[in-house]
């Protein structure tokens, strides 16, 4: 266990900067999930931390401590490469104890063959062997132990690349997108397994994905990233449904969120295309702004003409994805022919083919807003003296949730 | 590999004419025969006796075999036998050699950043272009200053930083992923541990094929020995050779030959038992 400091971590390659001053406290035993789209320096990051590169500026803290100036092994952290990274020519054996057996032997002791006749070898190497196998009956992988690791499959490697990191027991696990070469059912079993095995180690982990999914279902916390900074970290709920800016609100979720064009006509009226909602925003009008509606922040409605009721948009299915448990409906809007995507129930939809038209209403409660810079735009909470809200329809339920999370 | 080479192999065929693939093996069988004439008419004539040697007539197969004689003299005449253990002494101390610079050289020119790095590279790479017989006067004088003419030494040292050797390696480092190396520090490996541990092990192919490289090149060199060293009980297989030669009685091929085949087989032999370890390497890291 242990607490990792970030503190203003810059670096570039050449003259691109990768990371611009990234900060971020990690807690004692926390489960911490960096995102972000590909390319957008998780990795870096991710060896900064480890020590195996060099950051232009600022400090990585282990505990408190500056381990800036110190090797990769002496930082006592364990990394799973999303490669795995395993020694192709040596067992799943070997390498599991590869960390064992270059921390506990001594150099002579680590010789071939003079090294066995070393005194106290015998005892190392066998209690290596014990521990190798105590992690190997961990993640059920004993029984390929002699195998080499390009006789394994993909999970399988996982498993082992897991266990050369859990084996000599560090403070902090980096894992770097581990489960991304996996298909999509054993990811779904894997992710169970990995969250399950940070509650049994009670280790910091710190874990890479551009997999929102991993993200949402595994952490204490997700810390968003975007082109080298940090947008939001926050716990996985309010990341979804309080974001901090329309990067993040775009990035998380799926299907994506809709964003349409928005104008505010008052203090307490929003509009999009042509229908008004009830949000108080004060000190924007007539300022273009942008209102995101996640896909299951709509009413569905018959059809009617339209035109017939101003606080309904009227558009036709475009297209059906039904997912089983889920089902996706893409409208086409007549209104300036906006699409957008609206998760629905089977038996509201049920009537609903491609081609149908339909009526659809926004939550106002749901609406999320953000100026024309992407920065997110709080309603107004008409709040009393005593914390006790007023004003229910001027306020997002997500905020009052949330009000009072901290944020980025 | 064995599923998409036959349909590539038949696609060149056959855009090539039956003319032009006789021409082709026609081609291709006369240099196989150039190439192979000197070493069937070495083995002939180290089955033969002396008056048939220089016969008019030219016949692969002797008329008296004379196979035993000329062998026993090959090594009775000559201490043949320590001419062989002076070629494997001074190619084994070669090779163990080469491989102790070249591989933690390859390794931080390939893997490590450091300042000055690409310009020892460039310095390798400019060195692949000078010639032996450009450094072998200086070497000479250097050895003569330091006294180790005429010694083991003088054979070995000069072969043991192979700049060729340190290129290969480079280049076959270059494809060993940075995540392996990462993970290794990781684990605790010192940097030489990982060049031993670690990035050897997957060199292996590369390895060999440059054992075969070495193996010829100095077993069969005769330049640089002859320059060093003198003495006879120190002479390597080619050297030795040359001894049959000096004879007060004149060159006696017969022996010459059977001495030359001799030298010969063990390159051969280590060629056919490396090649089918260099194609296992090399298929083995194709499946990854
Ligand atoms: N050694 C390097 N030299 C130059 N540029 C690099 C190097 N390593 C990374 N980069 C650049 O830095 C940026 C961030 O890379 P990084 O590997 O951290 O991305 P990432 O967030 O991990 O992406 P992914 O999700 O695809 O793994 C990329 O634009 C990449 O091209
Ligand atoms: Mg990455």
């Amino acid at each position: 266990m242990a607490t990792v400091g970030i503190r203003g971590i810059a670096k570039g390659f050449g003259t691109t900067p990768v990371l611009k001053g990234v900060s971020l406290d990690i807690a004692h035993g926390e489960f911490l999930t960096l995102v972000g789209p590909s390319g957008c320096g998780k990795s870096t990051l991710l060896r900064i931390i480890a020590g195996l590169d060099y950051a232009d500026a600022g400090s990585i803290l282990i505990d408190g401590q500056p381990v800036d100036a110190q090797a990769p092994k002496q930082r006592d952290v364990a990394m799973v490469f999303q490669s795995y990274a395993l020694y192709p020519y040596m067992t799943v054996a070997q390498n599991i104890a590869l960390p064992l057996v270059m921390r506990r032997l001594s150099p002579l002791q680590r010789l071939p063959l003079l090294g066995r006749l070393l005194p106290g070898t015998a005892v190392q190497q066998a209690q290596i062997t014990a521990d190798v196998r105590t992690v190997a009956d961990g993640l059920d992988i004993a029984h390929l132990l002699q195998r080499k690791p390009a006789q394994l499959s993909g999970g399988q490697r996982q498993r082992v690349a897991l266990g050369r990191a859990m084996v000599r027991q560090p403070k902090v696990f980096l894992m770097d997108e581990p489960l991304s070469n996996l298909d999509a059912k054993l990811r779904v079993q894997m992710r169970a397994e990995i969250a399950e095995l940070h509650r049994r180690l009670k280790t910091t982990f710190i874990y890479v994905t551009h997999d929102q999914a991993e993200a949402m279902t595994m952490s204490d916390r997700v810390a968003v990233m975007l082109h080298g900074e940090l947008l939001q970290v926050a716990p996985p709920a309010v990341v979804y449904r309080d974001p901090a800016s329309l990067a993040v609100a775009e990035f998380i979720g799926s299907p994506k969120i809709n964003i349409l064009p928005a104008g505010l006509r008052s203090d307490r009226a929003v509009e999009s295309l042509g229908l008004t909602l009830p949000i108080r925003l004060p000190g924007h009008i007539g300022s273009q702004i942008h209102l995101g509606l996640r896909a299951e922040a709509f009413d569905l409605l018959p059809a009617v003409r339209p035109n017939a009721n101003p606080g309904v948009w009227h558009g036709h299915v475009t297209h059906r994805e039904d997912l089983g448990a889920d089902l996706f409906l893409h409208v086409q809007l007549e209104h300036g022919g906006h699409r957008l995507v609206l998760r629905s129930q089977h038996a509201e939809a049920a009537s609903l083919m491609v081609g149908s038209p339909l009526g659809l209403r926004p939550k106002p409660d749901q609406a999320l807003l953000f100026d024309a810079d992407g920065r997110r735009l709080r309603p107004a909470l008409d709040v009393a003296g005593d914390g006790t809200i007023l004003a229910w329809d001027t306020a997002t339920a997500e905020a009052r949730q949330f009000a009072g999370h901290h944020r980025v | 590999m064995s599923a998409a080479r036959p349909v590539s192999e038949r696609y060149r065929m056959g855009r090539l004419s039956p003319a032009a693939r006789l021409l082709r093996h026609l081609v291709l069988l006369a240099g196989a025969t150039v190439m192979l004439v000197p070493f069937v008419w070495m083995i002939s004539t180290s089955l033969k006796p002396p008056n048939e040697i220089f016969s008019a007539d030219i016949a692969l197969l002797p008329q008296t075999w004379h196979a035993v004689e000329n062998y026993t003299a090959a090594f009775t005449k000559q201490p043949l036998l320590r001419y062989l253990a002076n070629g494997l002494l001074v190619c084994a101390a070669i090779f163990i050699g080469q491989v102790t610079f070249m591989v933690p050289a390859a390794y931080a020119i390939a893997k490590l950043r450091f300042p000055g790095r690409d310009a020892l590279f460039g310095i390798v790479l400019l060195a692949l272009l000078i010639p032996t017989q450009v450094t072998a006067i200086p070497l000479y004088i250097l050895f003569y200053k330091i006294g180790i003419l005429d010694t083991y030494a003088a054979l070995v040292v000069p072969s043991v930083i192979s700049v060729f050797g340190i290129f290969l390696m480079r280049q076959f480092f270059r494809t060993v992923p940075d995540d392996l190396i990462h993970a290794a520090r990781l684990d605790g490996c010192s940097e030489l541990a990982i060049v031993w541990r670690i990035v050897l092990p997957t060199a292996m192919p590369a390895i060999v094929a440059f054992g075969i490289l070495s193996l010829v090149w100095h077993w069969n060199d005769y330049f640089w020995p002859l320059l060093v060293v003198t003495s006879p009980e120190l002479a390597t297989p080619p050297l030795g050779i040359v001894f049959f030669d000096n004879q007060e009685a004149g060159t006696d091929f017969g022996p010459l030959m059977a001495g030359a085949v001799i030298i010969t087989a063990p390159l051969l032999l280590a060629f056919l038992f490396a090649q089918r370890r260099f194609i296992e390497g090399v298929t083995m890291s194709g499946v990854k």
